[in-house]
């Protein structure tokens, strides 16, 4: 073969793999502190839930000392296609941190403060009313009072602005919930993970002139605030948001493979979303999946563009680019010589003491904190224990999870597309326990 | 203030920075309630674009004309646009606030003996159907009894007491998503001002606008109003003072002048023209 025809190779496999100069190159386990008969202990794990068609495939990662030492991919990424270490998921709310991120860049250049008002961007945020019950019998079974204060960034950053997703209307039974989350469907507001044809702009004035759940800083409730900052980053910026996240983050980091909408080129490497009953029942999904609040649409992965760029849910990955990201934190914001953080934002981030007595219970436990765009384990007096205090850790409605600890400078990424959500956390926890009983040093 | 001069001034400023909070002296934003200052008179207006819209920076013609009106009776009642139905009936009928502006806006007999209705716009509608799905339109003539197979996408509070005794089914939504359903197959015709839905069009589906259809003759004729509200103190007297000021706007040629501005030229004032006698 010719020279020639070499270097067309070499460029067409950059083009079509994530990895340009092929997957990353992994470190013997024991270089870093790790065991590798121990960490083969995920090999058992994955495959066993694959055997047992509880999920189709999925990829792992565990890294320390800023060396990958465990990078797998395991089972079908879809019908007829191995799993492969650079196919792309849908880490769906995973996308919450980066935007996080974008705001902090923002923060880092004094365009905006953390105390600001939300309104003082978006006037739509002015003067917010919160839905009080009245008591039974009262005309009005609610009424609309003015917020004891209006929200400000660090409300969005921490889910303690008030605001609401309506996914959980259907865990948690509450009247207000179920009011508010009435005013939002009529107003046309979903939660976004079937991307609706309008702006996020568009949504997020609309949702801005609704009425809150409960004060800003009084609840620490998930919801669509990350949309809202995704929005924020385009008013201060001046920049849609895609273009800023390709430009101030995507690009520093070289996460290649993370994007708002899919490259043509990049369709085939896109797993397919798997309905599991986790009792051997495993089916591909290929539309919309509806269960009362909470709306699913995978198939919109596979779309080449659109208007919807929400700062909550919409970003498509590899395992390989979380991991940069991850790494860039646990690096108190810098990596392979690109600072994109500074050391004291970082520490700001992972904080612990954001949501003051609140717990971010939503996929974790009491004793669990939520920073600056992830939750964060305070004490192990609880249930769901990550390994140490410190750990700070967000995951994805399909099944996708990142956890970083500090202490002892490892990352643990999980990657899976499996339907419903809360069915791989008995996974996950084992998972996290693997990884950290690898530790050998 | 030469303050080596006036050692009082100077006691009297030590003694305000010894009293006061460090946070008194902090720069920069802070929130803080009385950034409310609740006003007795507000007006509060439903999304109905490009008639009543943040969007746009007189916040669309219909608030416009209420402005203008409201100027020249000299009536501070501040305007306060809500994207919900819901939001605006309980702003009117639990906290009786002045007035509402809208269109599509739906009470009950017993509701609307305690409201004065003033016409501000005329809404010429007409029925749209997607193309794909209809190739040869609806055979629509003007009887509702001859789209009784066909599903109508009605607008949140819109009354469909007509469609239904007609025989035709009926989805609700607000206009956006009307047009999702419209083009996904789910309703088969929605109805609307052609600007309302030409908005929709060029900025949500600008890549198959040609293949919304509208349909003659028009679906007929609806009124965008501002009500007023019997319950508020005010409201009869600002009502009346409300509708003399209209009329004056009207006799001046103003109001033409701003559906003109708007609007443009042709025949789109005459559509959404009140009667200018």
């Amino acid at each position: 073969m010719n020279k020639r025809l070499w270097l067309f190779l070499a460029l067409f496999l950059a083009q079509t793999t994530g990895f340009g100069k092929g997957p990353p190159s992994t470190v013997k386990p024991e270089s870093v502190g790790l065991s590798a008969p121990r960490l083969r202990n995920i090999d058992r794990l994955i495959d066993q839930h694959i055997g047992e068609k509880k999920i189709a495939g999925a990829v792992v990662l565990v890294a320390r000392k800023g060396k990958i030492a465990y990078f797998r991919e395991a089972g079908l990424a879809d019908t007829g296609k191995p799993m492969q270490k650079d196919t792309i998921f849908r880490v769906v709310s995973m996308t919450k941190p980066l935007t996080s991120t974008a705001i902090m860049l923002l923060y880092e250049e004094g365009k905006l403060l953390l105390s600001d008002p939300v309104s003082k961007y978006i006037p739509e945020f002015k003067g917010p009313k919160v839905l009080e019950l009245q008591p039974e019998g009262s005309a009005s079974e609610y009424k609309l009072v003015p917020a004891h204060r209006e929200i400000s960034i660090r409300d969005l950053l921490t889910h303690t602005s008030g605001l609401l997703y309506l996914f959980p209307n259907n865990y948690y039974h509450e009247r207000e919930r179920q009011l508010v989350v009435d005013f939002y469907k009529e107003a046309g507001i979903t939660d976004g993970f079937c991307r609706p044809n309008e702006t996020i702009g568009d949504m997020v004035k609309r949702l801005a002139r609704l009425p809150l759940y409960k004060h800003p800083g009084e609840v620490w409730d998930y919801s669509l605030a990350s949309d809202v900052l995704g929005y924020l980053v385009e008013v201060v910026s001046g920049m849609p948001f895609d273009q800023f996240m390709q430009k101030r983050v995507f690009g520093p980091l070289k996460m290649r493979d993370s994007h708002f909408y899919i490259p043509k080129e990049k369709l085939g490497r896109v797993a397919a979303v798997w309905k599991s009953d986790w009792q051997g029942s495993l089916n591909k999904v290929t539309g919309p999946m509806i269960d009362r609040d909470l709306a699913l649409c995978p198939s919109d992965a596979y779309a080449l563009s659109g208007k919807y760029l929400t700062g909550g849910g919409n970003v498509l990955s590899t395992a390989y680019d979380y991991y940069r990201f991850a790494q860039m934190l646990l690096n108190k914001g810098e990596l392979d010589g690109v600072r994109l953080l500074s050391r004291k934002t970082v520490e700001l981030m992972t904080a612990t003491n954001h949501i003051g007595n609140f717990d971010a219970t939503f996929l974790h436990d009491h004793g669990w904190k939520f920073g600056l765009g992830f939750a964060i384990q305070q004490d192990r007096a609880h249930d769901v224990d990550a390994g140490d205090v410190g750990v700070f850790e967000w995951a994805g409605i399909y099944s996708t999870r990142f956890s970083v600890d500090p202490k002892e400078d490892k990352i643990t990424i999980f990657m899976s597309q499996t339907s419903p959500f809360n069915l791989h956390f008995n996974l996950w926890d084992k998972l996290l326990v693997l990884s950290g009983s690898a530790i050998n040093d | 203030m030469d303050i080596k001069k006036r050692p009082a001034r100077l006691a009297v400023l030590l003694l305000a920075i010894a009293v006061c909070p460090a946070s008194v002296w902090a720069t920069g934003p802070r929130i803080k309630q009385d950034l409310f200052t609740p006003n007795a008179n507000v007006i509060y207006a439903l999304d109905f674009p490009p008639f009543i819209t943040t969007e746009l920076a007189g916040g669309g013609i219909a608030i416009e004309l209420v402005n203008t009106v409201l100027q020249a009776e000299k009536i501070n009642a501040p305007i306060n646009t809500l994207p919900s139905p819901r939001m605006l009936a309980y702003y009117i009928l639990q906290e009786k606030a002045l007035a509402a502006v809208g269109g599509h806006l739906h009470f009950t007999a017993e509701e609307q003996k305690s409201l004065v209705f003033v016409p501000l716009l005329r809404l010429q509608e007409h029925y749209y159907v997607y193309r794909p799905k209809h190739p040869q339109g609806l055979p629509w003539q003007g009887d509702l009894k001859a789209l009784a197979t066909y599903v109508y996408g009605a607008n949140q509070k819109e009354d469909v007491a007509a469609y239904q005794q007609a025989g035709v089914k009926v989805e609700t939504g607000n206009t956006l998503t009307l047009l999702e359903k419209l083009k996904a197959g789910q309703v088969d015709f929605i109805g609307g001002p052609e600007l309302a839905i030409n908005w929709y069009l060029d900025r949500n589906f600008a890549a198959d606008k040609d293949k919304f259809s509208k349909l003659e003759p028009n679906a007929g004729e609806g009124t965008l109003f501002i009500i007023f509200n019997k319950k508020h103190p005010q409201g009869e007297t600002l009502a009346k003072q409300f509708k003399k000021g209209l009329a004056a706007l009207i006799a001046n040629g103003q109001y033409q002048a701003l559906l003109e501005k708007q609007l443009g030229g042709g025949d789109a004032v005459s559509r959404y023209s009140l009667p200018l006698q």
